[in-house]
């Protein structure tokens, strides 16, 4: 399938009236789980998988992408109403979206946020659009060794997940390739650490790996954080909301230089692996500051600290998106649920998956740009409905998303030993979060685990061990040394140059 | 030793089983290719290396760390209470469904669990029902998935459409 019928066949879904119906539920549902802190998208795409199993590709896609375009919004409206992120990535945008809100100026906050989202996700989608051919052509390059040293630069990117600490992300990594060598083997058909029981022989699934280390301990942690949310100020109503809201808009026309390089940090950064949105989000916000004429007023309630942000915030997903499809190494955590759930709907990401699915590379395109102006409008309308979702208690909370974790990793496979590794998982992903473990990176490595194997001992048996010699395979090993081994050198060199 | 040790001696003992393992099933299965060997064990050593390293470099700068305070301690302390007896209770569930299968599991286990942080009957049961509904609706007609009925006989699933 060429290009431009990917284009158009990738719009199609889109049209289903089926697929649409769908959409709107599940973009209230992003909004609802990304409006409640501490719980996020990436819970509310966990809980979504069970469902996604059941259905056709096209309809599970739209659902996914679409349950996301929501949450963005309504966390950042979070950040800004109440002083609490909705995930980690609004992060940035409560220093000075919160004063805006107190100094009386939330609508302003909230009209700046969307415009400069909306703007920046649009940007930035048809970028990545207008980059999928160039993209598309330097993937012809690459043969079947590429693919495995793609992967290779994929997992060596893991250290970087583990923030801080490359080894614990490694270790994590490390982890995932191990629970991923679960089950029969591809080239050999050796069923291996299945312990003689016929149920592990297809393996650990990817569905209860995801609600193991993300839904387990996301639903323990809001029992210990316990109680209601609080509510913030009071926000402004009507023709005041309004007005205030198109003045926020008018300040991204204004501040349009602090919103195009955001959206290019948040693009770019999202193309690199691992970096994710966090990283994305503090040098937009760094760049407002520094090149506003009053840095020293950043965090007392400066419109750019809201635009630059949740700009770069917007812009991220779609950099990371064309990564995750091109050469199937996520670009964000958030990326690889995206990853997994692909894999679970039985779709390879990587080079061959531009080839064999334009249509799906351009329906999440299409669809991000679709649920990005529909779930703005949601927001916007039910910005009340949302401030009564979070004074919610969390003994409420707790019994639904235990049970929908708990049914839904049984309904993958139906049979009841899956709640037993659900279990298992469900442990090690709590003690994971505690001791700060990241389980992204663990996620990836069993998600990528499968994939490296194959392509590892094709590229073996084709080449023999000759691939290795590549100049595009000689190119990214380097890279993966070089990303492995930096961190530990430049603090060895340093402790070096400090004793001399 | 402190607790984040022990999550590592977990990890690190994990490696050296899995190379263990990799290594028997050499001896049990002579059949048990290069193909099949050769990744575990090459991941699971580099593991147990990192693992073991980190775990002595922790143990190491354990000794030399101070003491966190009093209140600081029995605040964690009851922190992983509240966790350990959230998991008991998730455990709990999974053994009922185990039991008497996940609809009737689902309505006793909501009305148990917001009885016991003190909500009213009728409030307690109305979510539990609702919650019930909801799986039989979505699962059940939705997506053609019987759910799963339990090890015990129980009569009334015999009169669901």
């Amino acid at each position: 399938m060429d290009v431009w019928q990917g284009l158009i066949h990738g719009f199609l879904p889109l049209l289903n009236p089926f697929n649409l119906l769908l959409l709107i539920p599940l973009m209230i549902w992003g909004m609802i789980v990304g409006f409640v802190p501490g719980i996020g998208i990436m819970v509310a795409w966990v809980l979504l998988m069970p469902f996604l199993a059941q259905m056709k590709v096209e309809t599970a896609l739209v659902c996914l992408i679409g349950c996301g375009g929501g949450a963005g919004f309504a966390g950042a409206i979070c950040a800004i109403l109440i002083g609490i992120p909705g995930e980690d990535t609004n992060v940035a945008t409560i220093p000075d979206g919160y004063p805006m809100t107190k100094k009386g100026q939330a609508g302003r906050a909230i009209g700046a946020m969307c415009t400069g989202s909306i703007a920046a996700g649009l940007f930035s989608t048809l970028m990545a659009i207008l980059l999928i051919p160039v993209v598309m052509w330097i993937v012809k390059f690459c043969g079947i060794p590429e693919q495995c040293a793609m992967i290779l630069v994929g997992v060596s990117f893991v250290g970087v997940i583990g923030g801080r600490s490359p080894a614990k992300g490694l270790m994590c990594g490390l982890l995932g390739f191990l629970l991923g060598f679960v089950g029969y083997q591809e080239n050999s058909g050796v069923a291996r650490y299945i312990f003689g029981d016929a149920f592990l022989y297809g393996g650990v699934s990817v569905l209860t790996v995801i609600m193991g280390l993300w839904a387990v301990p996301a639903v323990i942690d809001l029992i210990k954080t316990g109680g209601i949310i609080q509510a913030g100020y009071d926000i402004p109503r009507g023709k005041v909301l309004w007005q205030q809201m198109l003045e926020g808009g008018k300040d991204v026309l204004r501040h349009w230089a602090v919103w195009l390089r955001s959206v290019i940090i948040g693009f770019i950064i999202g193309v690199i692996p691992a970096l994710g949105a966090n990283t994305a989000i503090w040098m937009a916000y760094g760049q407002a500051a520094k090149t506003s004429k009053h840095p020293e007023l950043f965090g007392t309630g400066m419109v750019e600290g809201v635009i630059a942000p949740e700009s770069a915030r917007s812009a991220v997903w779609a950099g990371a998106a064309l990564t995750t499809l091109s050469f199937g190494i996520p670009g964000s955590a958030g990326m690889v649920i995206i990853l997994a759930a692909f894999i679970m709907l039985g779709i390879t990401p990587g080079p061959t998956m531009l080839f064999e699915h334009t249509d799906l590379c351009f329906l999440l395109y299409w669809t991000h740009i679709a649920t990005m102006t529909v779930g703005l409008i949601m927001c916007l309308l039910a910005m009340r409905l949302m401030m009564r979702i979070v004074s919610l208690k969390v003994d409420y909370l707790f019994p639904i998303i235990g049970i929908l974790v708990t049914v839904g990793a049984w309904a993958y496979s139906q049979n009841m030993q899956e709640l037993v590794v659900l279990l298992v998982l469900g442990t090690m992903g709590y003690l994971m979060r505690k001791f700060g473990y990241p389980a992204a990176a663990t996620l990836l490595g069993f998600v990528l685990c499968k994939i490296f194997e194959r392509t590892f001992y094709v590229s073996l048996d084709t080449f023999g061990p000759v691939f290795l010699l590549r100049p595009i395979v000689l190119v990214l090993l380097a890279l993966v040394v070089y990303v492995i081994f930096s961190g530990p050198l430049t603090v060895g060199m340093r402790k070096l140059l400090r004793r001399a | 030793m402190k607790p984040s040790s022990y999550f590592l001696l977990f990890i690190f003992l994990l490696a050296i089983a899995a190379v263990g393992f990799v290594f028997q099933a050499r001896g049990l299965r002579p059949d048990y290719t290069f193909k099949a060997r050769f990744l575990p064990l090459v991941v699971a050593s580099i593991l147990t290396v990192i693992a073991g390293a980190s775990l002595f470099r922790e143990l190491r700068r354990g000794k030399t760390t101070e003491q966190s305070p009093a209140s600081e301690t029995t605040a964690e302390a009851a922190s992983e209470k509240l966790a350990l007896v959230t998991g008991a209770w998730l455990v709990g569930y999974m053994v009922l469904a185990f039991l008497i299968g996940f609809l009737l599991s689902t309505l006793i286990w909501i009305t148990a669990y917001l009885r016991t942080h003190n909500y009213g009957w009728i409030r307690s049961l109305a979510i539990s029902l609702g919650m019930m509904i909801f799986l039989y609706v979505v699962f059940d007609l939705v997506f053609g998935i019987t759910l799963y009925q339990g090890v015990l006989p129980i009569p009334i699933y015999s009169f669901l459409p």
